[in-house]
């Protein structure tokens, strides 16, 4: 018995080890790191302080900055859920076979192109001469020009893009599930389409749509990208002040403070959501 | 011709006691059917003897010499799995001849062999063919091939036919026998079927809850169970439980008498009579001056028809149901609602330990 | 109601790829300045070859693209066959463990590889971006490949070692070739976690030492190149074609056929 404790240790050293190392080890580096006042390189003494943590306190800038990030991942996951979950109740009831399989990879394949390049035709579209306003004005020539990039709207617009694949995903997976059975009983019961759609489709699918908030929330608050290439000036979020920090400012203590906020954000988010989710679908 | 020891295994998984102090001995060139409910422990003692599991305690004895400690793969046993456990990947072929090439067999050889097995069980000209190509029985025959090829020490068998509707199970059965009588392998099969158990063997132990509750012959357990358990698992009884009397024992409808031998006069015994035993005679509630017949008076509720047999259902005077079976030789003996007689003879009413 | 259906989701379909046709026809597109109607020229991707930096940086994607397949695909499979076959205490602990790397956002675990990284000695460059990217393809591929253990079957490992096959030998020759096509996948799977990997690799990169993406932000950055188009438009067929051999190898999508 002995040796077969030792192959499974073995088997699992490598991947884990490489776990500690990489994940596990800097983010315990970075918790001790919020808790100093300057970066430990150097010969200065360390310094243990809280300050980091009360930035928010000491700089209310960044709860503007704070708020502008919730806006981004509350427009971003509302509007995911609301084009998506159709989207997906759709290609999971009203397409089949071949087909299905087909627009399954449709969806999935954008998922898997570069987000940054996705996120950067997006302003060849939204800019002033490009192809919305191109072709808005081959319409309409006398309209007003199109001039979306760096706006709220463009980071929206941009961030939706990229992770509603996240959301159809998850929800096609839960319509997906629902046995054949419950709709020919609701049929049989006298049912039409739009009240099976309301009281069975849709309920059915909820948790496909809170999985899929969940993992779309996470790093939508946490995203600098698409704030800076679609935002410019006006695209400031937490992940854009942590990545100051680190890259500008230097900074690090600071930065892993407000890393660190943003994880116990998360952290919170998944352990609300999670127990919300097997509270009401638990008996599964 | 190996002869195969159980000596005192012990097996718990999780604080259950699965196997509990089991002694058995396996005659070479025999089929011993392991027969029991599940859970019973009968698939894992199979395991243990196998190989495939360690016990916690005792020993596993191949012709005397211990081979406990000794791994799997050096225990040349040869098993045939409830699932078959074919290789999916592999074709019939090489699925027969993995074990040969594993003990060094190759080439032209292997090939010999391998078709040897395969006429065996009457396999010829499927070799190309993968496993899911196949039907159940034939994947079944491969894996008995598969299994006899390396001239195993011991040839194990889990519930090998369970898988097979009756028919198929029928001839598989009666194959079976055949095959392990040619390759002359000491072989252990696991059932919970009895039927199974009474065609396949030369020897049953019948297990319940980790213990071995009786072993023998087939006819020797049919005829003279020792418990309500072994009774009722192999074969049907009908019970009757009383006082030991002068005589007999005495239960509501009059004396039991049995030729076994008596427990203490005053104390409490039960005796266990097969259905096909008992016959209906008239209506006579007394046995004749001259026979020792047991008679019993019995009210007839239901008539099963099956063909070659009829199952009569009864009720005694006290009102437990009796069971008897008879061949249908001529017209019905009895209607429901009949009043009749039961007879049978004292060298079937045995006195079992309650 | 189904055809109302179908509209909708070809409609949302169009919308996920709209801004990548106006990336393709934007590379063949003769204009420096994006401006429209379309003009075609390959040019842009001529000039490609004589982007040093790109070129550079396309090199160091695909190394360490190869690097991390290979290395997260033996260790992952390792560890998936660990997970997954044996019960031991703690076995749900270590899956949980597997989840950090894909539910923390990016930019924490990149800026925690910068701090720890520097402060440990091990800096930035390759040696670093490897790190990082093995351990962020980690956790997919024992997903990937635990899941195709799942329908692998004890009994047949048991049925080769009682024919005497010894432990070893029934893992090589019985339970890893129908396991091929998950590795392969998870292989795949590594391999395109590594190449579209920005963050982490941002943050790990140096001035002369970058992956295709971090290569692709800072010209953003500095202001509009056409090349990056071109060079996008490539990689976007690369990226594709992986997807659709890896759904290949696993079967993706659509109502499961009984077999």
């Amino acid at each position: 018995m002995a040796r077969r404790d030792w192959t499974t240790a073995a088997l699992l050293a490598p991947a884990y080890g490489w776990l500690a190392l990489a994940v596990f080890l800097p983010l315990g580096a970075m918790l001790f790191f919020s808790f100093l006042k300057a970066a430990p390189f150097g010969t200065r003494p360390l310094q243990f302080t809280f300050d980091n943590y009360l930035a928010f306190v000491r700089r209310p800038y960044l709860i503007d900055v704070a708020w502008t990030s919730i806006q981004i991942g509350l427009w971003t996951t509302g509007l995911c859920a609301l084009v998506g979950l159709p989207a997906a109740i759709a290609l999971a009831r009203a397409t089949r076979g071949r087909s299905q399989q087909v627009l399954f990879l449709l969806i999935v394949l954008p998922f898997w192109t570069n987000g940054l390049v996705r996120v950067f035709s997006w302003t060849m579209v939204l800019r002033e001469g490009g192809v919305l306003d191109y072709a808005l004005h081959l319409v309409a020539p006398s309209a007003p020009a199109v001039a979306l990039l760096y706006s709220f709207p463009a980071i929206i617009i941009g961030l939706v893009h990229a992770y509603l694949p996240y959301m159809i995903l998850t929800c096609y997976l839960s319509a997906a599930a629902i046995d054949d059975a419950y709709i020919e009983a609701a049929r049989s019961l006298g049912a039409r389409t739009p009240m099976i759609f309301a009281k069975i489709v849709l309920p059915l699918s909820l948790p496909g749509l809170i999985s899929g908030a969940i993992l779309i929330f996470v790093p939508v608050i946490g995203s600098f990208m698409e704030p800076r290439i679609l935002g410019g000036r006006v695209g400031v979020t937490m992940g854009t002040m942590i990545e100051d920090q680190f890259v500008q400012a230097f900074n690090w203590p600071l930065g892993a403070a407000l890393s660190f906020t943003m994880l116990a954000v998360v952290l919170i988010i998944f352990g609300v959501s999670s127990r919300a989710l097997s509270a009401r679908f638990g008996a599964q | 011709m190996i002869r195969v020891e159980a000596a005192s295994i012990a097996k718990s998984y999780s604080g259950v006691r699965v196997l509990d102090q089991v002694s058995a001995s396996f005659q070479p060139g025999r089929l011993t059917s392991l027969l029991g409910p599940s859970g019973s422990g009968k698939t894992t003692l199979l395991r243990v003897i196998g190989g495939f599991v360690a016990p916690d305690d005792g020993e596993i004895r191949f012709d005397g010499e211990n081979v406990t400690a000794v791994p799997l793969w050096r225990r040349n046993v040869g098993m045939v799995f409830q699932s078959y456990a074919l290789f999916p990947h592999m074709t019939v072929q090489e699925n027969v001849a993995f074990g040969l090439h594993r003990h060094g067999v190759r080439g032209e050889a292997a090939r010999k062999e391998t078709a040897r097995a395969l006429e065996m069980v009457r396999l010829t000209g499927l070799e190309r063919r993968k496993p899911k190509e196949l039907s159940g029985g034939q994947q079944q025959r491969v894996a008995l091939a598969r299994a006899i090829v390396t001239n195993p020490r011991v040839l194990l068998l889990d519930e090998p036919l369970s898988a097979l509707d009756r028919r198929l199970r029928q001839e598989m059965q009666i194959e079976l026998r055949h095959i392990q009588r040619e390759s002359g392998l000491t072989t252990i099969f696991v059932t919970h079927d009895q039927e199974e158990a009474l065609t396949l063997s030369d020897a049953v132990a019948i297990l319940d809850h980790g213990k071995i509750v009786q072993e023998g012959r087939p006819e020797a357990i049919y005829e003279r169970p020792r418990t309500r358990f072994a009774a009722s698992f192999l074969g049907d009884a009908n019970f009757f439980s009383g006082r030991v009397t002068d005589g007999g024992v005495e239960i509501a409808g009059g004396v039991v008498r049995t030729n076994d031998r008596l427990p203490a006069i005053g104390a409490s015994a039960t005796v266990a009579v097969r259905p096909e035993k008992m016959k209906i005679c008239g209506a006579q509630p007394t046995a004749p001056e001259n026979s020792d017949e047991n008679r019993l008076l019995a009210v007839v509720r239901e008539i099963i028809y099956a063909g070659a047999v009829s199952t009569i259902l009864l009720e005694s005077a006290d009102g437990s149901p009796i069971k008897i079976l008879t061949q249908n030789r001529e017209t019905s003996p009895a209607s429901p609602g009949d009043s009749v007689a039961l007879a049978w003879s004292p060298t079937h009413s045995v006195i079992i330990e309650n | 109601m189904i055809a109302l259906g179908r509209t909708y989701l070809l409609a949302t379909i169009a919308f996920l790829y709209l801004p990548i046709a106006v990336m393709v026809a934007m590379a063949f597109n003769d204009s420096a300045l994006y401006t429209l109607p379309i003009e075609p020229s390959l040019r842009w991707f001529a000039s490609l070859a004589v982007n040093a930096p790109l070129q550079s940086a396309t090199r160091n994607s695909l190394l360490i693209a190869s690097a991390t397949s290979v290395i997260a695909t033996a260790v992952g499979a390792m560890a998936a066959l660990a997970l997954e076959r044996k019960r031991f205490r703690g076995r749900s602990l270590l899956r949980l463990l597997l989840l950090p790397p894909i539910a923390i956002p990016w930019l924490i675990i990149g800026t925690a590889m910068l701090v720890f990284f520097f402060w440990t000695g091990i800096g930035r460059g390759i040696h670093a971006l490897l790190i990082g990217h093995v351990a962020l393809a980690i956790p997919y591929v024992v997903l990937i490949i635990g899941a195709g253990l799942q329908t692998l079957r004890a009994d047949l490992e048991e049925a080769a070692m009682s024919l005497g096959s010894t432990p070893i030998h029934a893992f090589f020759s019985i339970t890893l070739p129908p396991l091929l096509p998950s590795v392969l996948a998870a292989a795949l799977f590594a391999f395109a976690v590594s190449l579209d990997q920005f963050v982490i690799s941002y943050f790990l990169s140096t001035p002369g030492v970058s992956t295709l993406p971090v290569e692709i932000y800072s010209s953003i950055r500095k202001g509009f190149t056409p090349e990056i188009n071109a060079i996008s438009t490539i990689f976007l067929g690369v990226s594709s074609a992986l997807v659709l051999v890896f759904a290949q190898l696993s079967h993706l999508g659509g109502k499961r056929d009984s077999r």
